[in-house]
């Protein structure tokens, strides 16, 4: 059973090594945003086809 | 060159390159066949060569094959490179602001100019930069790789540990950096630079998305499913961002400004009372030392301004000059840059306080090493800094000259009697506890370890210069 909670809490997914990874993106500019929207919602697919 | 591989115990993070010495000093690196590949990928591009011809990247020629066999064949090494020789290794919590600030600029850089060729640094370490004088080398070659599709900047957050956040500590919170990154050698966490911000910082640049943002983050526990990298390079990242972030650090890191407030040396130049007369008997005394022979390595510990330095550097191969106030060194850093054509030896400039000196740090305690074991100077200027030593920082007179014996060095040796105004102004509130802070005490243990060439009062009164050779084995 999928836990709604899940999907707004999806940035709690990161490990601490890989928030300065993810950072990358965020700082890159408006190219960096879509990799990033790209990123957040391949993770919270994810999330949908293992619950 | 000697068959004997003696490791550098700094250099153990990277299993595709260490670092080791033959028994003349030379300095190699051995490399695994990854690291070989990569370093002869690296010579067919045009960004690696003129950064070396440039200077900003250390020198480094490899071994060929029948001489690396010599030196590393006994290990599983595929090759080895020997780098020039970097004069004095030092380390960034010796550093002052604007060193710091520039070295991390010529690693950004280095970062900038790889990515046209598609390569990357595979780390962002403030500790991959050494110093030819006041000049910034990048001395880790192997850091350079080939950038894969839809790799991310390994070094960033290491680039923000030892550079961007202790830079932003001292620019926007007036906060020397030294004593946070020595106290930890992978330097200051987001978290942790965000928890000394104000929410006013928070509109500073870079402070949002840099600090605010990462130690957030960080913060996050779970781990994900797949790897990041593979997530992100699945995302759509790019070399692009990777260049947009750099040339973001970069606006960053050279808009930061260190306004410091004037401390009790930055103006002691002005503020010392020294009569015109007695700084040129001083300037002599130093000059007429200095050319008495040709000196390897000089050490100027309380430099102050660097005028002895300077003088040192005229009959020398590499001056270090070394005070505990990170603004004279800034100054002194500074007022170097200007000088391009100074004739002399390189002058580094390092701030290190002879009363609370580094030890062996990190991993056996041998990563870092003391400043005598990285170069014992065969002259030490040691001018107005005695009573600072004795009487400021309690450090036991005999003890003191005992260990300028022990480095086997000559000295140029300042007293500075208790009735100097000076010396006055340190006693004012404080005990006086130094009875034999006296200049026949002083006198009587200086002999007992050094054969004393020169002695000469200045016109003051109160001062008196020696020079004098270690008796003590070198």
């Amino acid at each position: 059973m999928w836990n709604f909670t899940n999907s707004i809490n999806v940035l709690g997914y990161f490990d601490p090594g890989s928030g300065s990874l993810v950072l990358q993106a965020l700082v890159g500019g408006s190219a960096g945003l879509m990799v990033f929207g790209s990123y957040v919602w391949k993770l919270v697919v994810s999330q949908f086809q293992h619950h | 060159m000697s068959a004997f591989v003696n490791y550098e115990p700094g250099s153990y993070r990277d299993r595709d390159g260490r670092v080791f010495y033959d028994q003349d000093g030379g300095v190699f690196r051995a490399l695994s066949s990854r690291a070989l590949t990569a370093w002869n990928d690296l010579q067919t591009t045009r960004f690696f060569p003129r950064s070396v011809e440039s200077g900003a990247v250390v020198r480094s020629q490899a071994l060929s094959p029948a001489e690396a066999q010599q030196v590393v064949g006994f290990e599983n090494w595929a090759g080895a490179l020997r780098h020039d020789v970097i004069p004095f290794v030092s380390y960034p919590f010796e550093w002052s602001f604007g060193m710091l600030q520039d070295a991390a600029l010529l690693q950004l850089d280095l970062l900038g100019t790889a990515l046209t060729e598609d390569f990357t640094l595979k780390d962002g370490t403030a500790y991959n930069v050494q110093w030819t004088g006041v000049r910034p080398v990048f001395v880790d070659v192997v850091s350079f790789e080939r950038l894969l599709a839809g790799q991310t900047w390994a070094g960033y957050r290491q680039f923000c540990q030892t550079f961007l956040f202790p830079l932003m500590l001292q620019a926007y919170k007036q906060t020397p950096f030294q004593p946070w990154l020595r106290g930890r050698l992978d330097g200051i966490t987001p978290d942790e630079c965000w928890s000394l911000m104000s929410w006013r910082d928070f509109f500073r640049r870079g402070v949002p998305s840099h600090v605010c943002l990462h130690a957030w983050l960080q913060s996050r526990r779970a781990t994900p499913e797949t790897s990041t990298t593979s997530a992100l390079a699945a995302a759509g990242f790019r070399k692009d961002l990777i260049r947009a972030n750099a040339q973001g650090l970069k606006r960053i890191v050279s808009s930061l400004l260190w306004k410091p407030a004037p401390s009790a040396w930055s103006n002691y130049a002005e503020a010392n009372g020294y009569a015109i007369a007695d700084q040129r008997l001083k300037e002599n005394f130093v000059r007429q030392a200095v050319h008495s022979k040709s000196w390897g390595l000089v050490w100027d510990v309380g430099c102050n301004t660097g005028t002895y330095s300077r003088i040192a550097a005229e009959n020398a191969e590499q001056v270090v000059a070394i005070d505990a106030d990170p603004l004279t060194v800034e100054r002194l850093y500074q007022s170097l840059k200007l000088e391009p054509d100074r004739r002399g030896a390189p002058i580094l400039p390092l701030v290190s306080n002879l009363a609370d000196q580094t030890g062996g740090l990190g991993w056996r305690g041998l990563e870092r090493k003391s400043l005598p074991a990285r170069g014992r100077p065969e002259l030490t200027l040691c001018l107005a800094l005695i009573h600072h030593l004795v009487i400021g920082a309690g450090v036991p007179m005999l003890e003191l000259l005992d260990w300028f014996a022990e480095l086997g060095t000559s000295l140029i040796i300042e007293f500075v009697a208790k009735d100097d105004p000076m010396v006055q102004s340190l006693l004012k509130n404080r005990r006086d506890r130094d009875k034999d802070y006296e200049q026949d005490v002083f006198e009587r243990l200086l002999s007992a370890k050094f054969d004393v060439v020169r002695k000469e009062p200045l016109g003051s009164g109160t001062r008196t210069l020696y020079f004098a050779h270690s008796r003590g084995p070198r």
